[in-house]
C-alpha cells in the first residue's frame, strides 16, 4: 500500500466555526494504481488532495490518520513534511498559467526544486535531469530557458507535469489537471499523464468533476459529496452498474454523445453548507429515494457486490 | 497613477490597522480637529502668555509656570504652540480654497470642452504635478516673500493639479451619461448642463479631496516655515519655532522641538482620522483600495 | 513594442514635459520676481549702469527673445551665474550634487531593506505583533515631518549619546582625496578607513532619517503585495515542492511582489527629493538641497532658478529610467 487516509478530517477555521470540508474519509491507493476522486466543485476533494500535502492554510484542523509508505504523515513537524512534499508526494495543479511563477525562467523553478531535495545536485546534473524530463514530457529542452508566459496553456501544463516528476514520486495528485485547458489539450495531457504514470510506476490520485475523465483512466474511483465518500468502486463497476443515488445521477448527467439525447440531466438542488452539513446523509435533501431514517441518522457505509457504498438504501442487504 | 496624499495613506494604514468602517476613528479625528480649531480661534483666552513677549528666562526647562519650558528670547512654547495653530490652520484652510478654487472650474472646463484647451491644460497640470510638490512650493515662496496669502498661493499651486484631474476624469465620464445626452438633446445650455448635471456629480470627490489636502497642506506649511519660508517672524508658527529650536539643540533644550512637533503630528492624525471616515461615508465606491 | 523602440517612445514623451517645466519656471522666477537688475544692484545704482546691466543680460529684448535666450542657454548646460558667488551655477550644483547623490542612496537602499525585509517577515506572520507593528509603525512615519524626525535624532543619538555627529559631510581634522565625491566611495577606495568611518558616521542620522521617511512607503507596498502573492497558486504549487519557506518567500512571493513597486519608484523618488532639501537642511549636508535654500536666503535668483532647472530636469531623467528599469525586471513587458 503506497497511501492510506484514515478516517481522515480537514476542517477549516472560519469566523463563524468549522467548515468539515473533508470528514471522516477512508482511501487507499495501491502502488501502481490510479484512483479517481470525482465530486462538484466545494465538496472537498481538492481540500483532501492539499491536505495530503498538508499545504492548506496554518489554523486548518487535521484528524484522523494518513499515511505514505506506511509513515503517518499528520503528526510530522513542518521540517519533515516538507522533504515529503515534491519528493514522494508531487502535485499537479490545475490551472498551468497560475502555477508557475511568471517571472522565473523555466530552468530555474527546475534547479530550484531539485537543490531542495537533492542539495548535493550541481547545477549541471540539474539541467540535464530537467532536459531529459522535458524531452519526456514533450518539449524541446532549448526552451528551459524561457519564461513560462511564453507557452500555451497546453504546454505549461506539460511543464507542470515535468516539474512534478523531475523528483520522481511514488504518488502524484492531479487536481483537475485539465480543466482549464482546450478540449483537444485536455485529451493529449491526459493521455501524457497516464502514459508518464506508467513509465515512471508512480501512483496517482486523480482530482475532477468530470466522471468521464476518469473512468477511462483510473482503476478505482471514490465519489465524493459534501465532504464525504459516498462510493468507492471499480471503473468499470460505477460507471455501468451504479449503486448510490447521488453516482446514479452524475453519470446521467455527462453529456451524451448521442445527438437524439438533448435532454441534459442536472441533480435539482445545491450542496449543503459545510459548516452545518445535515445531521443524517449529507445527500438526503437532493435524494430522489430520500426515507425516513436518511434525515435522522448517517448511513454506514456497506459492501454491495465488490462497491462500497454509504447509503441506508443497501443497508438492508447486508441484515 | 496619483500621488497619495498623507491622509490617504495614513487613512488605510489605520483602517488596516483598526479594520474598516470604525465610526469611532472618524470620531478622534474630528474631535481633534475641533480641539486644534478651538485653540486657533480661541488662543488669546487659551494661552497662558502672550507668545510673542519675553515672559520668562531664556530656554527655561518645562516647570510649574511654564509647562512647555520657555524658548532662546523666553518666549513661552506652550503659547507660542497654541498660537501656532492659527497659522497652520489659515493657511491650509486658505491654501486648500484656492486649489480647489482653481483647480475644480478648470477641470470641469477642461473635460467638458475637451479639444486643444483640455489637451493643453492636461499637459501643464501634469507637469506640475510630476515636479516634487515641496520643491515646487519652495519656488514660489522664494518669489513671492513671506506671508499668509504668499504662503498659502505657494502651496495651493502644488495641489490645484490634483483637483483639476480627479474633476477632469469625472466630468470626461459622466459627460457621456444618458441624462447628460438627454438634456443636450432637450437644448439645455452647455453651463445649465454643467452646472446642473455634472456638478453635483463631481462634488461628493470635491469635498474628499479637499478633506484629504489639508493634512498635507499643514505638512508643506511646516517644511516652508521650517526653511525660512514661512510667516515673518516673531508669528507664532511651528515650522518656524522647530528651526529656531534646532540652533539651541546642543544646549539640550528638547522642550522648543519635542512640542511644536506633537503639535504638527497630531493636526496631521486627526485630519487623516476625519479625512479617511469622511471618505467612507461619502464616497464608498471611489475608493481604489487593495 | 521591443525595448528599444520603447525606450526612444519614453524619451520622445518627455520632452514636451520638460519644455512646459521650463517655461513655468521661466515665468515663476524671471517674471514675477520683478526686475532682477534692481535685485542685483540695488535700488539705488544709477540708471546708466542699470541700462548697461540690463543691456548685459539680454533683459532689454523682447520677453520672447528672452524666453528663448534662456532656453538656449539651458540646453547647453548654461544655468547662469549667481550673484552671490559670481560663480557659474551649474559648477555650485555640480560641488553639491555628488553629497546629494550620497544620501538619497544611501536613504533609498536603506529603505529598500527595512521595507522588503519587514514587509515581507510581516506578510508572512499576517495579523501577528510583527505585521501590526509594522502598521503601527507606517502611521509614525507618514505622520511625522522628516525634519522633526531629524531633530529627534541628532537631540538623541547627537546630543545626549554623543553617538553620532550631528550635522555635516567629514569632520575638520580628517583628511580625503576626493574624486568622485561621494565620500564613502572615495575613502574606501583609497583605503582610508579613519576617513570612511567618520564619513559614515556623519552619513547615518541623515540617511536614516531619510530612510526611514521613505520607507514606510516601501514596508506597505511589500507587505500588501506579498500577502497577495501568498495566496496565488504558484506559492501554492511551489510549496507543494518541498520548497523552503524562505524560498518561497523572498524567491517567490516578494520577488513577484516587486514587480509592480516599481512603478511607484517614479513618485517615491520626488518624495525623496523634497525630503532632501529638508533633510539637508537639518543636517548642514552640503547637498544641493541646502545649496537651494541658502540662496533663497540671499535670494541669489539665477541660482534659484538654475537649481529648480536642475531639480526639474532630474525629477524626469529619473522617471525615464524607472520606466526602462521596470521594462527590465518584469520580463512580461519585455516580450
Amino acid at each position: 500500500m503506497i497511501f492510506e487516509a484514515k478516517d481522515l478530517k480537514i476542517y477549516y477555521k472560519t469566523k463563524r466555526g468549522f467548515v468539515k470540508a473533508v470528514d471522516n474519509i477512508n482511501l487507499t491507493v495501491e502502488k501502481g494504481q490510479t484512483v479517481g476522486l470525482v465530486g462538484e466543485s466545494g465538496c472537498g476533494k481538492s481540500t483532501f488532495g492539499q491536505g495530503i500535502l498538508r499545504i492548506l492554510p496554518p489554523s486548518t484542523f487535521y484528524g484522523g490518520s494518513m499515511k505514505i509508505e506506511n509513515q503517518e504523515i499528520l503528526g510530522l513537524p513542518e521540517n519533515s513534511m516538507r522533504k515529503i512534499r515534491g519528493k514522494k508526494i508531487g502535485m499537479i495543479f490545475q490551472d498551468p498559467m497560475t502555477s508557475l511563477n511568471p517571472v522565473m525562467k523555466i530552468e530555474k523553478l527546475f534547479f530550484e526544486t531539485l537543490k531542495t531535495h537533492e542539495p548535493e545536485i550541481t547545477e549541471e546534473e540539474a539541467r540535464d535531469r530537467t532536459a531529459k524530463v522535458l524531452e519526456k514530457v514533450g518539449i524541446e529542452p532549448e526552451r528551459m530557458r524561457e519564461y513560462s508566459f511564453q507557452f500555451s496553456g497546453g504546454m505549461r501544463q506539460r511543464v507542470m507535469i515535468a516539474l512534478t516528476l523531475v523528483l520522481n514520486p511514488i504518488l502524484v495528485i492531479a487536481d483537475e489537471p485539465t480543466t482549464s485547458l482546450d478540449v483537444i489539450v485536455q485529451a493529449q495531457i491526459m493521455s501524457l499523464l497516464n502514459e508518464l504514470r506508467k513509465e515512471y510506476d508512480m501512483s496517482m490520485i486523480l482530482i475532477t468533476h468530470d466522471l468521464g475523465v476518469v473512468a477511462e483512466m483510473a482503476d478505482k474511483i471514490c465519489v465524493m459529496y459534501a465532504g464525504h465518500i459516498v462510493e468507492e468502486a471499480l471503473s468499470e463497476d460505477l460507471y455501468y452498474n451504479p449503486k448510490h443515488p447521488y453516482t446514479k445521477l452524475l453519470i446521467k448527467s455527462i453529456p451524451n454523445t448521442n445527438i437524439n439525447d438533448l435532454d441534459l440531466k442536472y441533480i435539482p438542488g445545491s450542496p449543503p453548507d459545510l459548516l452545518k452539513p445535515p445531521i443524517g446523509c449529507r445527500f438526503a435533501p437532493r435524494c430522489p429515494y430520500k426515507k425516513e431514517i436518511c434525515e435522522t441518522n448517517e448511513p454506514p457505509v456497506v459492501k454491495v457486490d465488490n462497491t462500497n457504498v454509504k447509503c441506508w438504501l443497501y443497508s438492508g442487504v447486508e441484515q | 497613477m496619483r500621488k497619495k496624499f498623507i491622509s490617504e495613506r495614513l487613512g488605510e494604514l489605520i483602517s488596516d490597522l483598526f479594520g474598516t468602517g470604525t465610526g469611532w476613528l472618524t470620531f478622534i479625528g474630528a474631535m481633534i480637529l475641533i480641539f486644534y480649531i478651538i485653540l486657533a480661534i480661541f488662543s488669546p483666552q487659551i494661552a497662558p502668555y502672550d507668545p510673542t513677549e519675553r515672559v520668562g528666562r531664556s530656554l527655561t526647562a518645562p516647570n510649574e509656570e511654564f509647562i512647555f519650558g520657555t524658548d532662546n528670547l523666553g518666549r513661552d512654547v506652550l503659547s507660542r504652540v497654541i498660537y501656532g495653530a492659527r497659522i497652520a490652520l489659515l493657511i491650509a484652510f486658505i491654501a486648500v480654497a484656492i486649489a480647489a478654487g482653481v483647480g475644480v472650474p478648470l477641470g470641469l472646463i477642461s473635460g467638458f470642452v475637451g479639444g486643444p484647451l483640455d489637451r493643453i491644460l492636461t499637459l501643464v497640470m501634469d507637469a506640475i504635478y510630476s515636479f516634487p510638490g515641496l520643491i515646487l512650493a519652495i519656488a514660489i515662496a522664494a518669489v513671492l516673500g513671506p506671508g499668509v496669502i504668499n504662503i498659502a498661493v505657494s502651496i495651493a499651486v502644488v495641489y490645484t493639479p490634483t483637483y483639476f484631474r480627479v474633476i477632469r476624469n469625472q466630468v470626461a465620464s459622466v459627460k457621456n451619461e444618458l441624462y447628460v445626452e438627454a438634456a443636450k438633446a432637450l437644448g439645455a445650455k452647455n453651463s445649465e448642463i454643467l452646472m446642473k448635471y455634472i456638478f453635483p456629480n463631481v462634488l461628493p470627490s470635491i469635498v474628499v479631496v479637499l478633506s484629504m489636502n489639508l493634512a498635507d497642506a499643514i505638512m508643506i506649511e511646516a517644511g516652508l516655515s521650517f526653511l525660512g519660508l514661512g510667516i515673518a517672524p516673531p508669528t507664532p508658527d511651528w515650522g518656524f519655532d522647530l528651526s529656531n529650536g534646532q540652533r539651541f539643540v546642543l544646549s539640550k533644550a528638547w522642550w522648543g522641538l519635542l512640542f511644536p512637533g506633537i503639535a504638527i503630528i497630531t493636526v496631521v492624525l486627526g485630519f487623516s482620522m476625519f479625512s479617511e471616515g469622511l471618505n467612507e461615508l461619502i464616497n464608498p465606491t471611489i475608493r481604489e483600495r487593495r | 513594442m521591443s525595448l528599444k523602440s520603447y525606450i526612444i517612445t519614453r524619451i520622445i514623451l518627455a520632452i514636451p514635459m520638460i519644455l512646459i517645466l521650463l517655461i513655468m519656471i521661466f515665468f515663476i522666477l524671471r517674471i514675477i520676481p520683478g526686475d532682477p537688475v534692481l535685485a542685483i544692484l540695488g535700488g539705488k545704482a544709477p540708471v546708466e549702469v542699470i541700462e548697461a546691466k540690463r543691456h548685459e543680460l539680454g533683459l532689454d529684448k523682447p520677453i520672447i527673445i528672452q524666453f528663448f535666450d534662456y532656453l538656449g542657454d539651458v540646453l547647453r548646460g548654461d544655468l547662469g551665474v549667481s550673484t552671490l558667488t559670481n560663480r557659474p551655477v551649474w559648477s555650485e550644483i555640480k560641488d553639491r550634487f555628488p553629497a546629494t547623490l550620497e544620501l538619497t542612496i544611501f536613504s533609498f537602499i536603506l529603505a529598500l531593506i527595512i521595507g522588503i525585509f519587514w514587509g515581507a517577515e510581516a506578510a508572512w506572520r499576517k495579523d501577528k505583533p510583527l505585521d501590526i507593528s509594522a502598521r503601527v509603525y507606517s502611521i509614525f512615519i507618514y505622520a511625522v515631518p522628516v525634519f522633526w524626525l531629524g531633530l529627534m535624532l541628532q537631540l538623541l543619538f547627537g546630543i545626549y549619546l554623543r553617538w553620532l555627529p550631528v550635522g555635516g559631510r567629514l569632520s575638520p581634522r580628517v583628511s580625503l582625496d576626493i574624486k568622485t565625491g561621494l565620500f564613502l566611495l572615495d575613502s574606501l577606495f583609497s583605503w582610508n578607513w579613519e576617513a570612511f568611518w567618520d564619513v559614515l558616521k556623519h552619513l547615518l542620522l541623515p540617511g536614516i532619517t531619510l530612510g526611514l521617511v521613505i520607507s514606510s512607503i516601501f514596508l506597505r507596498m511589500v507587505r500588501n503585495n506579498t500577502v497577495l502573492m501568498l495566496s496565488k497558486d504558484f506559492v501554492k504549487a511551489a510549496k507543494a515542492r518541498g520548497l523552503k519557506p524562505k524560498v518561497i518567500l523572498y524567491g517567490h512571493a516578494v520577488r513577484n511582489a516587486f514587480v509592480p513597486i516599481f512603478t511607484i519608484m517614479g513618485m517615491q523618488f520626488a518624495l525623496l527629493l523634497a525630503g532632501a532639501v529638508l533633510t539637508e537642511t537639518t543636517f548642514s549636508w552640503p547637498g544641493v538641497g541646502s545649496y537651494l535654500v541658502l540662496k533663497i536666503k540671499y535670494r541669489d535668483f539665477p541660482a534659484i532658478q538654475g537649481t529648480i532647472i536642475f531639480f526639474a530636469i532630474f525629477v524626469v531623467l529619473i522617471s525615464i529610467i524607472i520606466d526602462i528599469v521596470n521594462a527590465l525586471v518584469d520580463p512580461r513587458v519585455r516580450y
